[in-house]
């Protein structure tokens, strides 16, 4: 019925309103403690082809009502991406996390590795490439005002080299930013106790280990209904392609 | 009235003699006699396999082993007897086969023995009975049927003695005993069976719970009864009074039957649910923890109650899944059994220690078991809530046995926050909105060409080293004349020399008025030309030959005039 209702809508208009419409209705489901329908809802707008933080942020909080960590760690993950600095999001993805069974202790990086990350995780490929462009042209006016006359010649010596390295760098993270975001296919494990096989078939293949909910995996290939991931400790293994949702 | 009937005397070898007896020939129907294989001479009993009597007879109690040692005249004679009560199931004439048997290794047999059954006269029938009463004739697999043997007894009969009472096995039932009686007691009311009055005992109550077996029978259970016997009128006799009566009451054996029963199975409807364990009834099931949070390495019971009426005993509680981090150590099973009360009910709880091993807020899964509900006919399902339990590292060994940072320490026990209620923007997943960006990239792109455009439309110079000294040309040239000195003839073509140099960016140091001409030839206005070559004349004149004095003071301004002319039509 309520699948109906939604495609009702869908039929009728066709814009982000509908969108809208529907994430208050799920916020409602949410405080009434309806979180089948919150999610329900709350997907439906996603397979609208919509995507917002604060949509992934609150369907993040309903699989975790549900006892689903694995699904509440790939929206916060979402959340995060679209949303890099909201606390309320770090937090629960951080709860989230804290909760999960498997749990991978990687090597601390050498520190400037680690400022670099934080500094790139700090904002969104969007905002970088906004901050980019924006630096560009103010130094593009800077230049502009130097070649006319405008601005006195110590400009040319000091702020110009300045404000080059500066846009150089800064569309130098843009770019690991954006590789980083189109070359890897990972993925969240979403179900418990996933058997992870030696090939893409149950057949003779030996089980080499189990993952569980809410482990980070990277997808190296897929299969018809299997794929192959790769764990952050370096295990490689087939696991059905249903027990674990895509990030990108 | 005994009648005695020496069947068989048998003689075997010296001293063994075999006798095979029954202390009456001639009884009524329901009633019994006693079969007795007695031996002399041995020290064995013998052995007597009691199916050969057949169909005919039914044995109610037996065998029972009694010796006797005699001393006559100095020798002795010992006698070992086995003995059955018997029960014929014909009327008429029934005939006991001739009964084989083995003594010491050696085989006897004996005759046949006819017993005559009288079909009884009197009513003693319907004055004691024993009925099987059961609540449900047809039920599911682990459904209650409940059982009761009543003795019913007229009232004007009265019970001298009742053997004792056993109950018979149930095949194909889980049997729970709800009632066993230490005596033979009445019920205060009297029930009506077909009209008549009766009282009635119970003999014993059980709880049957059928399970998978070929066949579903409540046997018939057969009990004796002593029945006391009216005596007839004795004429008065001083000394049998009737007041003795009550003493020396004569009694009369009877069995009472119960009729078996067949019980029909029903079917479960279809489908089962996945997690059925044969739990049949209506059930609550509730888990808790002693604690809500614990340390690691410190133990904790974790129970699991199921509280119903139903089959209890009968069925397992479907695997709990406890998390990896637990050491679970086997339950301690526990039945509180409600009493006062017909159907079987209870709690049925299971105590469970575990142990943590390590920190984390760790979960006890929901238990679940679908159970069917015979009182609506349908499946139901009983579950428990999941019980979280916050596992707090051990301080002692934090570092070391715990995975965990000093933050997700923190975020033990931590829950999570409320989602956003505001509004929101979306976008078209997998489309950042960029065209902000766009937009700034071709300004950017457009500024930084604009200047090679103006430039190239315009004529304007760019702010380049040169272009900025052919700017500073004039300013600088002004600057000089208006320092002034003692050499001003000098000063002035210097400056003006010096001007068109920077200007024009010229590389030669060498100008002279003749080269002067053909430079500005065309460029300038020819009147300011010829000013220009007058000026330079007369600054050379007045430089390397006296005279022109009368130019000195004028030399200055006209110069500074002429250069800021030449600047406007130069450009």
């Amino acid at each position: 019925m309520r699948n109906i209702c939604i495609f009702l809508i869908l039929l009728s208009s066709g814009s982000s309103e509908i969108s809208d419409d529907l994430f208050y209705e799920g916020n409602t489901s949410m405080v009434q403690e309806r979180y089948d329908d919150a999610i329900q809802t709350y997907e439906s707008i996603l397979s609208l082809g919509y995507e917002s933080g604060e949509l992934y942020y609150n369907l993040g909080n309903a699989y975790y009502r549900k006892d689903y960590l694995g699904q509440a760690i790939w929206a916060y993950s979402k959340a995060k991406d679209l949303l890099p600095r909201d606390i309320n999001v770090k937090h629960n993805l951080e709860v989230s996390i804290a909760e999960r069974i498997d749990r991978i202790d990687m090597p601390k990086p050498f520190f400037i590795l680690k400022i670099y990350r934080g500094i790139k995780s700090k904002y969104n490929l969007q905002e970088w490439i906004l901050f980019g462009s924006t630096i560009l042209l103010v130094q593009a006016i800077l230049i502009f005002g130097i070649q006319v006359g405008w601005l006195n010649r110590n400009f040319n010596q000091l702020f110009v080299p300045m404000l080059t390295s500066v846009v150089i760098s800064i569309h130098g993270i843009t770019m690991d930013k954006y590789l980083e975001n189109n070359r890897k296919h990972t993925g969240i494990v979403i179900a418990n106790d996933i058997n992870a096989y030696s090939g893409p078939y149950f057949g003779d293949n030996t089980i080499l280990f189990q993952i569980n909910e809410g482990s980070n995996v990277d997808i190296q290939q897929s299969q018809k209904d299997w794929v192959e991931v790769l764990l952050i400790d370096g295990k490689k293994g087939w696991v059905p392609s249903e027990s674990v949702r895509k990030l990108k | 009235m005994r009648l005695r009937g020496v069947v068989l005397l048998f003689s075997l070898l010296s001293a063994q003699t075999v006798q095979i007896t029954v202390d009456r020939n001639i009884i009524e129907e329901g009633g019994y006699f006693t079969l007795a294989v007695e031996v002399n001479g041995s020290d064995d009993f013998p052995k007597v396999d009691m199916r050969q009597l057949g169909d005919d007879f039914e044995i109610i109690s037996g065998p029972s082993e009694q010796t006797n040692i005699q001393w006559i005249n100095g020798s002795m004679n010992s006698s070992k007897t086995l003995s059955w009560k018997i029960a014929p199931l014909k009327t008429g004439n029934v005939k006991i086969p001739s009964i084989t048997g083995l003594i010491g290794g050696r085989k006897f047999q004996g005759k046949q023995i006819s017993i005559q059954v009288k079909k009884s006269i009197s009513s003693t029938d319907n004055s004691v009975f024993i009925i099987a009463e059961i609540n449900k004739q047809s039920v599911f697999l682990g459904e209650q049927i409940t059982l009761k043997y009543k003795l019913y007894k007229s009232i004007n009969v009265d019970i001298a003695s009742i053997d004792q009472f056993k109950m018979p096995a149930f095949p194909g039932f889980w049997v729970e005993d709800i009632f066993t009686p230490q005596n033979l007691q009445y019920q205060a009311k009297n029930e009506i069976y077909k009209g008549v009055h009766y009282q009635v005992a119970n003999l014993g109550q059980r709880a049957l719970f059928p399970i998978p077996s070929n066949n579903y029978l409540i046997p018939s259970v057969k009990i004796k009864v002593q029945l006391k016997t009216k005596k007839r009128k004795r004429r008065k006799d001083p000394f049998f009074d009737p007041f003795f009566d009550s003493f020396f009451t004569e009694t009369k054996a009877i069995i009472v039957k119960s009729k078996e029963k067949n019980i029909s199975i029903k079917s479960f409807p279809e489908p089962r649910p996945f997690d059925f364990t044969g739990a049949v009834g209506d059930f609550t099931i509730k888990s808790s923890t002693d604690r809500e949070s614990t340390k690691v390495n410190e133990g904790f019971t974790f129970t699991v109650s199921l509280k119903g009426t139903g089959n209890l005993s009968l069925f397992t509680l479907p695997s709990i899944n406890f998390p990896d981090g637990f050491e679970v150590f086997p339950p301690i099973e526990k039945f509180e059994k409600e009493t006062f009360r017909d159907d079987l009910t209870g709690i049925q709880s299971w105590e469970y220690i575990l142990i943590p091993r390590s920190a984390g807020n760790l979960k006890i899964p929901k238990i679940e078991m679908s159970f069917f509900n015979p009182e609506n006919n349908s499946w139901e399902q009983a579950k428990t809530k999941p019980i979280k339990i916050v596992i707090k590292p051990d301080e002692s060994k934090a570092s070391l046995s715990s995975g965990f940072t000093k933050r997700e320490v923190e975020l033990i026990g931590q829950d999570i926050r409320f989602i956003h209620t505001g509004s929101t923007t979306f976008i078209l997943a997998g489309k950042g909105n960029s065209k902000i960006a766009i937009i700034l990239y071709i300004c950017s792109i457009f500024i930084f060409c604009s200047p090679l455009v103006i430039s190239r439309f315009t004529g304007y110079r760019l702010n380049t080293e040169e272009g900025r000294k052919i700017r500073r040309a004039l300013r600088i040239g002004l600057k000089e004349l208006n320092k002034g000195c003692d050499t001003p003839f000098e000063t002035a073509s210097r400056v003006f020399y010096n001007y068109l140099k920077t200007k024009l960016s010229l590389p030669s140091h060498n100008l002279d008025p003749s080269i002067i001409e053909t430079l500005l030839k065309g460029k300038v206005d020819s009147n300011l030309l010829n000013e220009i070559l007058s000026i330079l004349i007369i600054c050379d004149a007045g430089r390397f030959a006296p005279g022109g004095m009368e130019h000195e003071a004028t030399l200055i301004d006209d110069m500074s005039r002429i250069i800021k002319k030449v600047d406007q039509e130069l450009i």
